[in-house]
């Protein structure tokens, strides 16, 4: 029952073009699919549900729970009080025989037309745009029929149309009759173009705005995670779509979290913004975000074309990828995604196109890696080899070097030794000679001192003296002749034995 | 299952590969311990690949606009 009262109250306010809390909180639904009122005194038993409210949804309201209340159970009891209440119902909404207000006859109106939600196409013949409504009519080509429309700001930016008089459009919204000046208008909710020309003129203006903006720069693509595995999932749960883009994922353990939407006509808009946001929101608990759908018309396509949506897919922060099918021209809504292919079936293989390739990987490192070793391993089992056998070969070069070292020094040691021994012979005989010789030297020098003493002894005055004569010295001289003294002087006569001084009285000339 | 982290696994055996293939003198105790080591990677890169089915959840529309 909730569910089926929330899809009337969206439902509801897209028509009207206002966000859902203003038909009715989620509260109120809540009260209504709990309680199940069945006429207006119950209905307005619950909080948040006044008089002005219940005269402008009341009796759809009470339709739909009626209805669903018959195909839960208890039909027949259910249609029984159904014929009471409408009995109620027709006396409440007060247009039979009384005499009404003008506000209340008009509040009746409205309370009649705010069932008569409409999808209406015309050419747009003004145009008012002001702050936060947008005031335009309609004109029938055929015989000149005029409609007043209205669309808040939201609902028109969101639509991605520009009304321009002249074109054909189609709106979807509901009549309501504005009090103070009586006039009918269309409230409207969603605004199309008509015409596969209009639309191509606009998706080519849009495209040329968009790619003037740079939403299109390769580099502004951000490269989708290798192997992404939290997928975040926009598309429509009827459709071909969803079962190809399922069937070709193969089993790689993907976590999909699906919110379906729309993905054709103006819903569509409002509930991909919608998704796109609350993935967005969320954005930690997912890898990338994908949208697919089917191949379409331009027309069929009109929402992947939509400027706020094209926006909010090329600002995500969630990676991108589209698979949206199409005749001739990509959507727009593809061209800005980091990452677009061309059907559903293609996205699911996008997405596992790493993981194939990974389990080749793996095979690949399985028998690879082991091999690889055991190529080393041989390699190195090969290096050791050939070092073993230098090795052996330096160990047998330094055992012929040691033998040939140690013959060597042992000849060597020998030799030292023989050498030794003759220079201790030669030593010998040096000390012997030395001894000789100086013993001989000794005795020559004797032999030569007696000999010089002998000869010394020869010329010693004494000799002379003790042969009888004397030395006479004048002071320190010796007096050799007369000349060297005279008369008078007393002079010194050293004899063998002895000395004496004498005076010269006499000198006697020769 | 255990968070394995595929991109990292492959990236790191094929890091392993790469060693075993520039390098000139394998150090046997190494060159072991690389195996043992991309083994392992091996072991969880094949653990996340096997055919697991995917998960699919439907995001509740209703819950989501509370």
């Amino acid at each position: 029952m909730l569910r089926i009262l929330k899809q009337w109250r969206d439902e509801q306010a897209r028509r009207e073009g206002v966000e859902t809390f203003r038909v009715f909180p989620n509260a109120v639904l809540q009260s209504l699919a709990d309680t199940l009122p069945k006429n207006k005194e119950e209905m307005l038993r619950i909080k948040g549900l006044k008089e002005a409210k219940f005269r402008k949804y009341g009796k759809e309201l009470l339709h739909i729970i009626r209805e669903q209340s018959s195909h839960q159970g208890d039909q027949e009891k259910s249609k029984e009080k159904t014929k009471e209440e409408n009995i109620n119902e027709v006396s409440d909404a007060g247009v039979s025989d009384q005499t009404l207000s003008v506000s209340q006859f008009l509040d009746g109106l409205n309370t009649e037309l705010s069932g008569m939600a409409s999808r209406v196409q015309g050419e747009v013949s003004s145009v008012d745009e002001r702050e936060r409504v947008i005031y335009f009519t309609l004109k029938d080509s055929r015989d000149e029929s005029t409609l007043n429309c209205l669309i808040f700001r939201f609902p028109y930016d969101v639509s991605g149309v520009k009304l321009t008089i002249g074109d054909e459009i189609i709106v979807e919204g509901v009549p309501d009759i504005y009090k103070p000046s009586g006039r009918l208008s269309m409230k409207v909710g969603v605004i199309e173009l008509s015409g596969v020309g209009a639309l191509q003129k606009a998706y080519e203006a849009l495209r040329l705005k968009l790619e003037g903006e740079g939403l299109f720069a390769p580099e502004r693509k951000r490269v989708l995670p290798t192997f992404p595995e939290r997928i975040a999932l926009i598309t429509s749960e009827q459709g071909a779509a969803i079962g190809d883009f399922s069937m070709n994922l193969g089993a790689q353990g993907f976590k999909v979290t699906f919110f379906p939407t729309s993905v054709e006509g103006k819903k569509a808009v409002f509930e991909i913004i919608n998704a796109i946001r609350y993935f967005n929101r969320q954005k930690d608990k997912y890898d990338v975000l994908v949208i697919v759908r089917g191949g379409g018309s331009l027309e069929s396509l009109q929402a992947f074309n939509n400027e706020t949506l094209v926006r909010e897919v090329a600002h995500s922060s969630l990676p991108t990828l589209l698979g949206i099918g199409h005749e001739r021209d990509v959507t727009l809504a593809a061209l800005v995604a980091d990452k677009m292919v061309s059907t559903p079936t293609a996205t699911a293989k996008e997405l596992r196109l790493h993981f194939d390739e990974a389990r080749q990987l793996v095979k690949y490192f399985e028998t690879h890696l082991p091999l690889l070793f055991s190529q080393q391993l041989t390699l190195v089992q090969r290096h050791i080899d050939e070092e073993s056998t230098k090795l052996l070969s330096f160990v047998e070069y330094f055992r012929t070097l040691f033998t040939t070292l140690h013959r060597d020094l042992r000849e060597r040691f020998f030799l030292l030794l023989s050498i030794k021994e003759q220079k201790k012979e030669f030593l010998n005989y040096g000390r012997d000679a030395l001894s000789k010789g100086f013993l001989f030297i000794l005795k020559q020098s004797k032999e030569t001192l007696v000999f010089q003493n002998d000869r010394l002894m020869q010329y010693d005055p004494l000799r002379v003296l003790r042969s009888g004569y004397s030395l006479i010295r004048q002071g320190t001289r010796i007096v050799k002749t007369t000349d060297e003294i005279k008369i008078g002087d007393v002079v010194s006569l050293q004899l063998s034995r002895g000395k004496m001084n004498a005076t010269v009285e006499e000198i006697f000339e020769e | 299952m255990s968070k394995v982290n595929l991109s990292d696994s492959l990236k790191k055996v094929q890091e392993i590969i790469r060693w075993f293939d520039t390098e000139q003198e394998i150090d046997v105790e190494k060159g072991l311990e690389k195996i043992k080591e991309g083994t392992l990677f091996i072991k969880q890169s094949r653990a996340r690949l096997k055919e697991i089915e995917n998960e699919f959840e439907t995001v509740k529309k209703e819950l989501e606009e509370e």
